[in-house]
């Protein structure tokens, strides 16, 4: 877990403000907090460009860290501060300092993080050509060895792209937020319009199956079997 | 799947799981094929997401100088910059001696009220792949909006949220689109057409601005009193304050 590595907080230079006050001059304001918890992308990059120089400075003088690392720590960590921010687990005050000591975790937990799932499939992601037609697909699809995942997983990210491009957006957004997020269903009643919690998890069922459809459509398009990939289908 | 399983899963995924509780999911992941394809279906779609937004958000250096900074480089930094300071603060002090004093006036609420406002709410939010399945009129209204161009957005929007059952979102962004548009009156219609909900907050706040545009503070201090106990406390103490001083 990112707690299990210690790392010193960073005791800021300035010799005239304490930690606290340092941090809260460079603290989102309210309404801004509101908007980036909420998965508000403009909020979302301007948070990345004010905290870039500092982190990544920090990353690289400090911790020694090469510099093309250092951006992609940085990135990786504002999207993990964002994701918490959207699950209610931190608040607007000590956003940066927060940001720092997961950017210094996930630099220190290097090898762990590279050798991930997830970063497995970013990296496989990386190498596709930017469009690709029906028919070249199957050469999208590698050696295992070579693409870092096995032949379901790959497939699965080529189908799923397909799947999510043809999905509404209202149904992406709430997957987005319950799949990815992890919101949980009672937060997003309001968010949605609807009455209940149940009302949120019946639109989430309905959203995922209509998903599981577009999967099962897509397959068929490209001429392959649900035991090609393993991700659920209806 | 319980909530726990769900961030088992994306710690696992991340790569921060590590120990016995790597071992005991790795243990649950070959027992349990429904834990198992829930994993793959999050995984695929993280990194279609992250890699969107990563894309994106290295992708907005490009056009920005910052540098990373030497930690150290900071304080020696600002110590230079408090001594440049006190010298100019002395500097000053001594300028407005020697000048007869002119207190500054006061800003008005509306005047307060308009540099709200000119902080155009952020556009709708998009997530994931570029398949837009909103209406033609409405897309085009909200790509106006993006360009900031609010007097077509406004025109866009208002045959769509004068329609009956308009959605919340979509009279929200009408009644921004006039009150960018200094149409105080019809952003004041959609405002208080929004209902209970993810948008309610935020339309009070703007509907709040544009009572104060439109010269009806009475029926704006309500709202912003309320305000008071809220994220927004502080811009809502600022306008009231402004309204006591000036009545």
């Amino acid at each position: 877990m990112q707690g299990s590595v210690r790392v010193k907080l960073p005791y800021l230079n300035c010799p005239f403000l304490p930690l606290a006050k340092q941090n809260a001059s460079n603290a989102l304001t309210a309404p801004e907090f509101e908007r980036f918890a909420a998965g508000d992308e403009a909020e979302l990059t301007a948070f990345f460009k004010q905290h870039f120089a500092y982190v990544t400075g920090w990353l690289i003088y400090r911790e020694k860290c090469p510099q093309d690392q250092a951006r992609e720590w940085y990135a990786d960590a504002v999207l993990r501060v964002r994701l918490k921010a959207m699950q209610g687990e931190v608040s607007a005050g000590n956003l940066r300092a927060y940001l720092l000591k997961t950017a210094i975790n996930f630099h220190k937990m290097e090898q762990r993080r590279e050798s991930s799932l997830l970063k497995r499939h970013e990296r496989f992601l990386e190498q596709l050509p930017p469009y690709t037609d029906d028919e070249s697909f199957d050469t999208l699809v590698q050696e295992e060895e070579t693409a870092g995942i096995d032949l379901k997983q790959q497939r699965n990210i080529l189908v799923l792209q397909k799947a999510l491009a043809l999905l509404g957006d209202g149904c992406r957004q709430l997957l987005t937020d319950t799949i990815l997020h992890g919101i949980k269903v009672g937060q997003l009643v309001e968010k949605y319009g609807l009455k209940d919690a149940r009302g949120v998890t019946a639109k989430k069922q309905d959203c995922k199956g209509q998903l599981q459809r577009l999967v099962h459509k897509v397959l068929q398009q490209l001429g392959w079997t649900a035991d090609q990939i393993s991700i659920p289908l209806p | 799947m319980n909530h726990n399983d769900e961030i088992q899963i994306q710690d696992y995924a991340a790569g921060l799981l590590s120990g016995s509780k790597k071992a005991e999911f790795e243990r649950r992941l070959q027992a349990e094929p429904d834990l198992r394809t829930e994993l793959d279906l999050y995984v695929a779609m993280m990194a279609l997401d992250q890699q969107r937004l990563k894309k994106s958000l290295l992708g907005s250096l490009e056009h920005h100088e910052t540098q990373p900074i030497k930690p150290g480089a900071s304080g020696k930094w600002i110590w230079g910059a408090g001594g440049l300071a006190v010298l100019i603060l002395i500097g000053a002090w001594y300028a407005l001696q020697s000048k007869p004093q002119t207190p500054a006036q006061p800003a008005t609420a509306q005047e307060i009220a308009l540099t709200f406002i000119r902080e155009a709410y952020p556009p709708p939010v998009v997530s994931m792949g570029s398949n837009d399945t909103l209406q033609a009129m409405q897309q085009k209204a909200y790509l106006a909006y993006r360009n900031k161009q609010f007097a077509e957005a406004a025109n866009l929007l208002k045959p769509l949220a004068d329609q009956p059952g308009a959605p919340d979102e979509l009279l929200f962004y009408a009644g921004e689109s006039c009150l960018q548009t200094d149409q105080w009156n019809e952003a004041i219609t959609y405002f208080g057409q929004v209902g209970a909900g993810y948008w309610h907050d935020k339309a009070e706040w703007r509907l709040a601005l544009g009572l104060l545009q439109s010269g009806k503070p009475d029926s704006a201090i309500p709202l912003l009193e309320k305000m008071r106990l809220g994220d927004r406390k502080n811009e809502a103490e600022k306008l009231l304050k402004a309204l006591q001083d000036f009545n």
